[in-house]
């Protein structure tokens, strides 16, 4: 889902044609194969205009600097409340939008609980996942499902952690027993100070960008982050990785698909939305990166098992939250863990 | 007939371009930094100095001891490597050829450099296996995050900056003066310490100039090649961070004009010794000038 992409725009256009309707699209690097936008493009006569970014922070800084001339993003769910609070996004109509009852209850239900985004009116889940332990079972034996793998000192100088605040901070606040979306300076305190003389000394790096590869090359043999970035590095072959969502929980992001207030085409937005909603299309996509689906009807054209469900997600995990001016006490606690 | 003044009108272009492209945004940014912070990004149009008053937070001091730290040990390895090549260059008989070879790497994107070092480095690395084919280490040995790995690649990344303005000031040096040392009883490395190195401090404060000052705002390479290991987080990071994740924008911008003022401030000193040691140069260093005091003494 997030993999490299660094601040260089890949830019792609897809086709081109005469009248056609254009869409630009903001996403995520690999969260789209292009393959199902040019079928897409096909079928509505749209002509999408792909342009990817690398984190959600990227994102928001280039939307926020109000030179982005987008129709629709695709942040995850943090991000959609602040893009709510800014006055950012444009009513989603769910009349055109039929495949939103495809989508399981659970997650519909997971949302409203949340309370982001009520009745969804802004935003309609695309996918859902969370980064978990990758193990590599050829040098170690773990049975534990626990974020205490990160304790073992046998495995020092061979273990790394995403470059995410959110993330590993939370691991970290859910070990200690406090919601990964605390915004209480002593728990976030605590939980930097679990990771920096726990967990950091035996860890060869946080990184974001290249965990998967240097997973793949077994100079790690423990790494959290993504399965599907993994996986996608290992070609497909999985006789030694296993992942798990450690028994703790971890944050779940959740990407949805937004429309934004100055959209200049927001029906192909809306048919876009509805067309990634098929259950086939989801299914390919979700096989494509090794997604859990959310559309219960697409399990039946899946062709892959991916490494983890969302019933193990909503059980264990919490839903990633904008957590406001706590932002800033989480930044610092951060910074101080990559410098000591 | 009038006499029109061409250079103001050569020169406006490049001046509007500078205008509206550097010294606007940098105002942008100096305006930022006495805003009031707004939560979800932005600025509140307020005066404050709250943004400057973080700076003296420990976790900036921290940031900015060490990235001085690593700046400076990295731009001495730079110059110490570069002087040497540079002469080399300078007295070899193929100086094309050489010139070519330092200009080689830059055909290749910067980032792919970076990411064959860590092809280098890592723990299943090229450098990793030599050392084990060759018996030196049983289990492989960790080089890459770490403040030594980082400084290893800023040295090597700037490298081609500091050879080449030394190489042009060390072509332009007279050698015969060598010789005269030598004549007078000087040993030959005792010569280039004590007659080339201060014949060509221009070039060395130049170098200075153009490795010190890319290697203070580095943020991929401490990124990549630190990996969040103690002592390789360095400010141009802490800028990324504060902006994209934090999403305050005063804070940077304040750290970013103290850093665009103290690099102005580096530059203008540098730039002065310059023109200073160049006047010197003239009244003392020809060679009837160091021939004249030698038959004085």
């Amino acid at each position: 889902m997030k993999k490299l992409g660094f601040l260089a725009l890949l830019l792609i256009t897809i086709s081109c044609g005469g009248s056609r309707k254009n869409l630009y699209l903001y996403n995520w690097s690999y969260f789209i194969p292009d393959e199902t936008l040019e079928a897409f493009g096909r079928e509505f006569n749209v002509k999408v205009t792909l342009d990817t970014y690398d984190g959600n922070e990227t994102m928001y800084a280039k939307l926020a600097t109000g030179n982005a001339n987008f129709d629709m993003v695709v942040p995850s769910s943090d991000y959609v409340s602040i893009m709510i609070s800014q006055d950012m996004l444009s009513q989603i109509d769910h009349a055109k939008i039929p495949n939103l009852k495809n989508i399981d209850p659970i997650v519909m239900n997971f949302i409203q609980d949340a309370g982001y985004d009520p009745g969804n009116q802004y935003s309609i889940p695309y996918f859902m996942g969370s980064t978990g332990i990758n193990v590599n079972t050829a040098f170690v034996q773990d049975r534990s499902e626990s974020w205490r793998i990160f304790e073992r000192s046998d495995l020092k100088g061979r273990m790394s952690m995403m470059n995410d605040m959110r993330d590993v901070l939370g691991g970290a606040l859910k070990v200690l027993g406090y919601s990964g979306n605390s915004i209480n300076p002593d728990e976030i305190n605590r939980a930097r100070d679990l990771i920096l003389k726990q967990w950091k000394p035996n860890l060869l790096k946080f990184d974001s960008e290249t965990f998967g590869k240097d997973f793949a090359a077994q100079n790690t043999w423990v790494a959290q982050g993504y399965a599907e970035v993994v996986l996608n590095e290992l070609e497909g072959d999985q006789k030694d990785h296993s992942f798990y969502i450690p028994k703790e929980g971890t944050m779940i992001t959740l990407d949805s698909f937004v429309i934004l207030k100055d959209a200049k085409n927001k029906d192909a937005a809306h048919e876009l939305i509805n067309y990634m909603l098929r259950p086939e299309v989801h299914a390919y996509v979700a096989d494509m990166f090794y997604y859990p689906v959310i559309i219960p009807e697409a399990q039946q054209y899946r062709k892959i098992v991916p490494p983890y469900g969302i019933s193990t997600l909503l059980e264990r995990s919490e839903l990633r939250k904008d957590i406001g001016e706590a932002v800033r006490l989480y930044t610092q606690a951060w910074d101080e863990v990559l410098q000591g | 007939m009038k006499k029109t003044n061409y250079g103001l009108i050569y020169t406006s272009f490049g001046a509007i371009f500078l205008l509206l492209f550097f010294v606007l945004p940098l105002i942008i940014i100096l305006v930022f930094s006495f805003m009031k912070a707004d939560v979800n990004a932005g600025v509140i149009p307020e005066f404050s100095l709250e943004a400057y008053k973080s700076l003296f937070r420990p976790d900036y001091g921290r940031a900015l001891a060490d990235t001085v730290i690593i700046t400076c040990i990295s731009a001495a390895i730079a110059i110490a490597v570069a002087i040497p090549c540079a002469y080399y260059m300078a007295v070899s008989r193929h100086q094309t050829f050489l010139l070519f070879l330092i200009i080689i790497p830059f055909w290749t994107n910067f980032l792919v450099r970076i990411f064959a070092w860590k092809a280098i480095l890592e723990a299943n690395g090229f450098l990793n296996l030599l050392l084990q084919r060759m018996g030196l280490v049983q289990e492989p040995v960790i080089f890459l995050y770490s403040r030594v790995a980082v400084i290893i690649v800023l040295a090597y990344t700037y490298l081609p900056f500091a050879i080449l303005p030394l190489y042009s000031t060390i072509e332009k040096f007279d050698f015969s003066l060598l010789e005269a040392g030598r004549d007078l009883g000087c040993g030959h490395i005792e010569a280039l310490f004590r007659i080339m190195l201060p014949n060509i401090r221009t070039g060395i404060s130049t170098a200075l100039v153009f490795v010190l000052i890319p290697i203070f705002g580095q943020y991929v390479i401490p990124e990549l090649i630190g990996g969040g290991r103690e002592g390789t987080f360095m400010l141009g990071q802490k800028i990324a961070n504060s902006f994209f994740r934090e999403r305050n924008w005063p804070v940077p911008s304040a750290f970013s004009s103290l850093m665009v003022g103290l690099t102005l401030m580096i530059l203008l000193f540098l730039m002065n010794r310059h023109r200073f040691l160049k006047k010197r140069n003239k009244n003392e260093i020809t060679p009837a000038a160091s021939a004249g005091s030698g038959m004085e003494s």
